[in-house]
């Protein structure tokens, strides 16, 4: 509508406003993301579960002022839960009250008209007003199956919805697009040659270290490092079935935190345990014996 | 305005962009000109005075799956960091023009005559097995025979038989209901269509009903054909070439002591032009089995054909030569990833069979349906037996039920019973909507 929005920052400065976000990642983040935001194309951002992919999408939404408009993805999601749906309850009460008064196709018109339309997560994304894009966040995508791909695919082509009832509404500039992926199971070629391509995983021990002591304010310096080790030989073993992300490396922080700990030893391992594995057999395995293990190892 | 100089510049580093992309093409990446010209792009907005930069945006663009990150380093170090650069060959020039499926033969065609398999590099994940990476240096291990089979006098009386086995098969193990939903006679309540068809009329006379659509199975192959299973191999051939182009979305792998996608041999062929060029491309017949390393090769670089719509049909006598713990794990790890693990075990032809051979023993825990290589020839029996053995199926009428004009029945509303009181239509259809959510 005439109104400008923020050109994009040179890459230090995007580099910048992300890091003072309390964003801790490798440069290749900032590339990704400055390449997606000056190119025009969706970022695809694939990795372990847990290593920050939906946090990059908050950031960078708020990085740009972008709202957030989140599409949280599952087996069988469709037209009607993603793009759009018609309200019946409160149609079929429109009609019932209207059935006296007035003609059938008066009410019709009604009925089909914007108040009784849901607009699911990619029309809004569609409909966004205000001087900046909105950021749409389709998040878990590998949860969701081929067909949805084919049908975000032809959205990603157009930014525009038709409504048979209504009309066709466009978008009237780009939304950011960011799409993440715990890699369950593979995405079709067609999305990943419209998207750009980032891989997130495990941070290495200093990166780590580093996130540990900007998100969890407070810790000693000693108990964060050793936190960092353990994290890190845990992920190299491959006897988890589900292995530990930096979610759970923060919340094992803050706990230990909590409890007023300032050394790993046997008894805050023992009661914090649940942070760190997330199945049954995780919490027995550590339970029994390795964490002793690994105390040892770390203390040495 | 930019310089003369720097104009010349910029062309000469588009020049290197595009030939670096084909470079990554020839090392088996999947490089679309699309992703050439993002690549340029990328460089133009990024800059390429940074040399980490420049890496990451052309990987960034480039490479779209994590398993091609190790051969993008191989390919960046050696053609941007080494100094040296590779001449673009007279030979390119015309390979653009010839069409795709010869330029694949042709290139199978000549590794084939050096002794390099083509596959050694595609679809590998960091680090690759042993045997790709000695195969990719031209050394082959000592239990390794390169053998051809040849397929001469191969009759077609099998063939109707095996490919009704086949669609019975995939047919019957289709029993996953997705969340999608068609129109149907029976089933949960169509609002949406219900009150669409009520508008047309001004009345809620009808109700529309919609179920869910029993997703469509995909077929992969595994087939056995070492030294052990060599008296069977016309049989098997039949079964690939059917299941390659009967059974859509399918994908037929052979292995003995390596591992190999023949899917592109079969499809759209004759079954003699598909055993003919079977003969010609696939030297691993009559080798050493490793079911074990099959199926990790198979883990490693084709787990896109492993989905929870998946069925792997393995066929093979299970007498395993390499470890068995990994054949155990690999099984295992396949089961978890796959709808449902058929084993076809020609051995189980003859009455009295157990599954005895080490490695049967050690995959039979994870799998569904155990059979003999005869369930493709007598179809109806294995229908049976392999019903009972799966469990039953998705109930009749699931799926579509439209007639033959293509609409589907819709259902009356049930008209009020007499001597009731005259309940008008909106709450009978939300009366009938609360049945349904109590039943």
């Amino acid at each position: 509508m005439g109104e400008r929005r923020a050109a994009v920052p040179s890459l230090e400065r995007l580099a910048q406003l992300i890091e003072k976000r309390g964003y801790v990642g490798d440069p290749e983040i900032v590339t990704a993301v400055y390449l997606s935001l000056t190119l025009g194309k969706p970022l695809l951002v694939e990795g372990e579960p847990g290593c920050g992919k939906t946090e990059l999408a908050k950031v960078v939404s708020d990085v740009r002022s972008a709202e957030l408009i989140r599409l949280q993805c599952y087996e069988g999601l469709d037209a009607r839960s993603t793009i759009y749906e018609w309200d019946y309850l409160k149609q079929l009460l429109k009609i019932r009250m209207e059935e006296a008064r007035a003609q059938s196709n008066e009410i019709e018109t009604e009925v089909f008209g914007e108040r009784f339309l849901l607009k699911r997560p990619l029309l809004r994304a569609v409909l966004a007003k205000g001087p900046n894009p909105p950021l749409l966040l389709i998040d878990e995508i590998d949860r969701a199956d081929e067909e949805f791909e084919g049908l975000l695919l032809e959205f990603l082509g157009e930014f525009q919805v038709t409504v048979p009832e209504i009309g066709t509404f466009k978008a009237e500039r780009r939304p950011i697009v960011m799409i993440t992926s715990n890699r369950t199971r593979e995405l079709g070629d067609g999305l990943r040659r419209r998207c750009l391509y980032l891989y997130l995983t495990y941070p290495s021990a200093e990166k780590e270290l580093e996130i540990v002591k900007r998100k969890v304010p407070g810790i000693g310096d000693k108990l964060a490092r050793q936190i960092v080790e353990v994290m890190e030989k845990l992920r190299k073993d491959d006897s988890m079935v589900k292995k530990p992300g930096i979610q759970e490396t923060l919340d094992w922080s803050a706990a230990l935190l909590a409890l007023g700990r300032k050394d790993l030893d046997r008894v805050s391992l023992m009661e914090t345990a649940g942070c760190v594995a997330k199945s049954a057999e995780d919490l027995m395995w550590l339970r029994g014996g390795v964490w002793d293990e690994l105390l040892l190892e770390t203390n040495s | 305005m930019i310089s003369q100089e720097g104009r010349r510049y910029a062309e000469r580093l588009e020049t290197k962009l595009v030939e670096f992309c084909r470079l990554l093409r020839d090392a088996k990446l999947s490089v679309t000109p699309s992703e050439t010209i993002d690549a340029v792009r990328a460089v133009g907005q990024a800059g390429f005075s940074d040399e980490q930069v420049f890496h990451d945006a052309l990987r960034i663009c480039v490479v779209k799956r994590s398993e091609d990150f190790e051969t993008f380093e191989k390919e960046f170090r050696s053609y941007w960091q080494s100094g040296r650069k590779r001449a673009i060959t007279a030979d390119w020039a015309s390979k653009g023009r010839r069409s795709r499926r010869r330029r694949a033969d042709e290139s199978r065609r000549a590794s084939l005559e050096k002794g390099v398999a083509t596959r050694a590099v595609s679809g590998s994940s960091s680090g690759g097995t042993n045997e790709t990476r000695r195969a990719a240096l031209g050394v082959f291990s000592p239990l390794e025979r390169t053998q051809r089979k040849s397929f001469d006098g191969l009759g077609t009386k099998e063939v109707p038989s095996v490919r009704r086995a086949l669609k019975r098969m995939t047919r019957r193990l289709a029993t996953n209901r997705g969340r999608r939903s068609i129109a149907s006679r029976g089933g949960r309540i169509d609002l949406g269509r219900t009150f669409r068809s009520a508008l047309g009329r001004g009345e809620l006379l009808t109700v529309e009903r919609e179920n869910r659509i029993v997703s469509r199975i995909r077929l992969v192959v595994l087939c056995d054909i070492s030294g052990s299973m060599d008296g069977h191999s016309d049989r098997l051939v039949k079964i690939l070439h059917q299941s390659a182009n009967r059974i859509p979305a399918s994908k037929v792998f052979v292995f003995s002591t390596r591992l190999s996608e023949i899917g592109d041999h079969l499809k759209g062929r004759s079954l003699r032009s598909a055993a003919s060029e079977v003969s010609r491309n696939v030297e691993i017949w009559s080798s050493g089995t490793r079911i074990g390393s099959a199926l990790e090769r198979l883990l490693d670089g084709y787990s896109r054909y492993l989905g929870s719509h998946t069925v792997l049909l393995i066929i093979s006598d299970g007498w395993e030569l390499g470890e068995l713990d990994l054949l155990t794990d690999r099984m295992r790890e396949v089961r978890r990833r796959v709808s449902k693990v058929v084993w076809v075990n020609p051995l189980a032809d003859s009455p009295g069979f157990e599954p005895a051979a080490a490695g049967m023993k050690a995959a039979l825990p994870n799998i569904d349906f155990l059979g003999g290589l005869d369930i493709f020839t007598r179809p109806r029996e294995f229908e049976r037996v392999f019903g009972k053995a799966i469990g039953p199926g998705p109930a009749w009428g699931a799926g579509r039920t439209t007639n033959r004009q293509g609409r589907s029945g819709a259902q009356l509303l049930p008209s009020a019973k007499p001597g009731s009181f005259d309940l008008n239509p909106t709450i009978r259809l939300a009366s009938l909507l609360c049945e349904q959510d109590d039943s």
